[in-house]
């Protein structure tokens, strides 16, 4: 032993209480420093994209509720008017006879309201914006309760119009009474 | 687990983005109509005093120019007289010249097409003056109401749209007091073909005013035309009163349903109440399902539809005031019947009672009387009856005031016209400064119609609704009056 300083009192106390202490062996795992150490020096994870699903989430299911709970698709019945035109007379004047119209079919189902009168009225559906007008066998089967309904919706227009004479016009039509008598007298001869 | 939760998330995005499409395909509800759906009519005039005789101008015929007699055997001759002569070609021709503007209409050939119609136009001049129209129709009596009434609504419509055309070329060729004549003919028809008693013949009536009234624009237009304030103002008010087809209207289920009119309430045999029965499936089916249906299908469906409802049936008897043990002998089709028929007459009278009111005074109750009649028929009604045959009132009684409405407009604007004559040609600037006649009021709203100058322009506005809103109650005149 070399030769030691006596150390003074209160050192020795101390030198014998460090000499008691024991080292715990199981306090240090390597491997876990080692790992705590690289998750320390990993980047900050972003919450953006759990924020993003949450929120989406909840849109979605609140718009799966609106949709399940909407009430029902109400149509609209919406009155048009298509104008005549009403505009100043001017001096009769002579003009060039009109063009000979194309003959009208009878029994097609007329999207149009027929010349002459305004539209009293039209249903716009929102998923049938044209009207459904009927022909006029699809008229003559209604029951009178449809048939009113039906032209209370539709308008005196959607009728069918009357048909014309099948026969042909005579070339010289009777004007009074007594040229109905002289016209059935020359039919009978 | 990050790329789930990313997929989750993109499904989201994607339903959130998907659904309100899907929704607005079904529920697509219009915003307020633009102000163009306003009907607009758009005249010029000269200011003109009212005649020196108040009523030289009438627009339906005086009782001196009248004759007795029913209207209706000689609308039916000029029917005949106009078929033996009528062409497709000739109905489009007309058609035409009533789109036409006047000054473009080729009055030489318009004549001429009148011409050869002349038997037909004097056969109406004689309908239209004659003191009554009994149209005889049997609609008691015929099992096919639309098979006689379609045919003559089609023909009046016919004889209509001729009038009209003499009207717009006795205006183009300066003939005022025969447009005038005319224009009384035109009238006395709507009023003549109204009389039958069902609500459609009404609204052919009424259409054919409308079209009445707008050569009533056009001759108004002419300068010198004379002042027809108190000729509108003579007019019945309504023009045509929709109170006999209403009352026809009511009675409805009683012409369709025989058998529900007098429902014995003493007992009677099981057969007898089988039959009665049977009898009300096979025409419930024809009105319910066009006729489509098989007879002993709707009986099954509403022998099963009557012992569903039986219970609400006794016990609504019962509520009435009747014994329990009394309601209970009862058969179960007499129970039902006596309570079908009910119900039916209280959604009726609910919606009817307000038709002889004023529109502004009927028209929240009609409204209600409808959202009533949806709402509960499914649940009160047994057999659907109310809500296949009670029309749509609000509509008909609209249509009915509309007629009145366009009178009002009408005079409205006769009314500056007198103001304006007297005034040196100076128009008012609001309309309580008339006061040389009275003013109109405003069928839908019981106040005189909207009013605003601008210049040589005056705008009338009837049922001017919140927020500039339009609907088919609105109507526009915009006046532009020459200088005196």
């Amino acid at each position: 032993m070399s030769q030691e300083e006596d150390l003074p009192s209160e050192l020795k106390a101390f030198e014998a209480e460090l000499a008691a202490l024991v080292p715990r062996a199981d306090r240090l795992d390597a491997g876990r420093v080692m790992y705590l150490a690289g998750k320390a020096s990993a980047a900050r994870r972003s919450r953006a994209w759990p924020a993003a699903f949450a929120g989406m989430s909840v849109v979605a299911a609140t718009l799966a509720v609106m949709l399940a709970v909407r009430p029902e698709p109400q149509t609209i019945d919406r009155i048009v008017y298509l104008p005549t035109s009403v505009t100043t007379a001017a001096p009769a004047t002579e003009d060039a006879a009109p063009v000979a119209p194309a003959v009208p079919e009878r029994e097609a189902p007329r999207r149009t309201a027929p010349p002459g009168w305004s539209i009293e009225s039209a249903v716009l559906a929102s998923v049938a914006p044209t009207p459904q007008w009927l022909t006029a066998a699809e008229v003559r089967r209604l029951p009178y309760p449809r048939f009113r309904d039906y032209v209370l919706r539709c308008g005196v227009d959607a009728l069918p119009a009357a048909p014309a004479s099948d026969s042909p016009a005579p070339s010289a039509s009777p004007r009074r009474s007594g040229d109905w008598q002289r016209f059935l007298m020359e039919k009978s001869l | 687990m990050p790329h789930v939760a990313m997929l989750v998330a993109l499904s989201a995005l994607f339903v959130s983005l998907i659904a309100p499409l899907a929704s607005s395909q079904t529920s697509l509800a219009p915003a307020n109509p633009p102000e163009d759906d306003i009907r607009t009519a758009r005249l010029t005039v000269s200011p003109a005093d009212e005649p020196r005789e108040s009523l030289k101008y009438l627009l339906l015929p005086g009782f001196l120019d009248r004759k007795p007699g029913n209207a209706a055997l000689h609308y039916h001759r000029a029917i005949a007289m106009m078929q033996n002569t009528n062409s497709d070609k000739d109905q489009q021709t007309i058609s035409d010249w009533l789109e036409m503007p006047l000054a473009k209409i080729p009055l030489k050939d318009a004549r001429k097409l009148l011409d050869g119609y002349q038997a037909t136009l004097d056969e109406i001049h004689m309908a239209a003056r004659r003191d009554e129209c009994d149209w005889e129709l049997p609609v008691r009596e015929s099992k096919d109401p639309i098979g006689i009434l379609l045919p003559e609504i089609q023909s009046m419509r016919s004889l209509a749209r001729l009038t009209c055309l003499k009207v717009r070329v006795e205006i183009a060729e300066g003939k005022i007091d025969e447009a005038v004549e005319t224009l009384q003919t035109q009238l006395a028809m709507g009023r003549h073909v109204a009389e039958a008693p069902f609500l459609v013949s009404g609204l052919v009536g009424i259409a054919m005013h409308g079209m009445a009234f707008e050569q009533a624009n056009a001759l108004m237009e002419q300068p010198d035309c004379p002042n027809l304030y108190w000729a509108l103002t003579a007019l019945p008010n309504p023009p045509i009163d929709l109170r006999g087809a209403f009352e026809a209207e009511m009675e409805l289920v009683y012409m369709m349903f025989p058998v529900l009119r007098d429902v014995p309430t003493d007992p009677r045999s099981l057969e007898y109440w089988r039959g009665f029965l049977d009898q009300m499936a096979n025409q419930w089916a024809l009105y319910a399902s066009n006729g489509q249906m098989e007879a002993s299908h709707a009986r099954v469906i509403v022998a099963g539809l009557a012992l569903v409802g039986y219970p609400r049936a006794r016990d609504s008897l019962i509520a009435q005031g009747r014994s329990r043990e009394e309601v209970e002998a009862l058969p179960v089709a007499q129970v039902v019947l006596l309570y079908t028929s009910q119900t039916f007459n209280e959604f009726r009278d609910r919606m009817f009672r307000w038709f002889p009111l004023p529109y502004w005074e009927a028209e929240k109750g009609m409204d209600e009387a409808e959202q009533f009649l949806k709402a509960e028929s499914w649940r009160r009604e047994i057999v659907p009856v109310a809500s296949l045959l009670l029309p749509a009132i609000q509509a008909a009684k609209s249509a009915e005031v509309r007629n009145a409405q366009e009178v009002a407009m009408l005079r409205t604007v006769e009314a500056v016209r007198i103001h304006a004559a007297r005034h040196d040609g100076q128009l008012p600037d609001r309309l309580d400064e008339v006061t040389e006649v009275p003013m109109p009021i405003d069928p839908y709203t019981g106040k005189p119609v909207a009013y605003r100058r601008d210049g040589r322009t005056v705008v009338l506005e009837s049922m001017v609704l919140p927020d500039g809103r339009s609907d088919h109650r609105v109507r526009r005149y915009i006046v532009t009056f020459r200088e005196k």
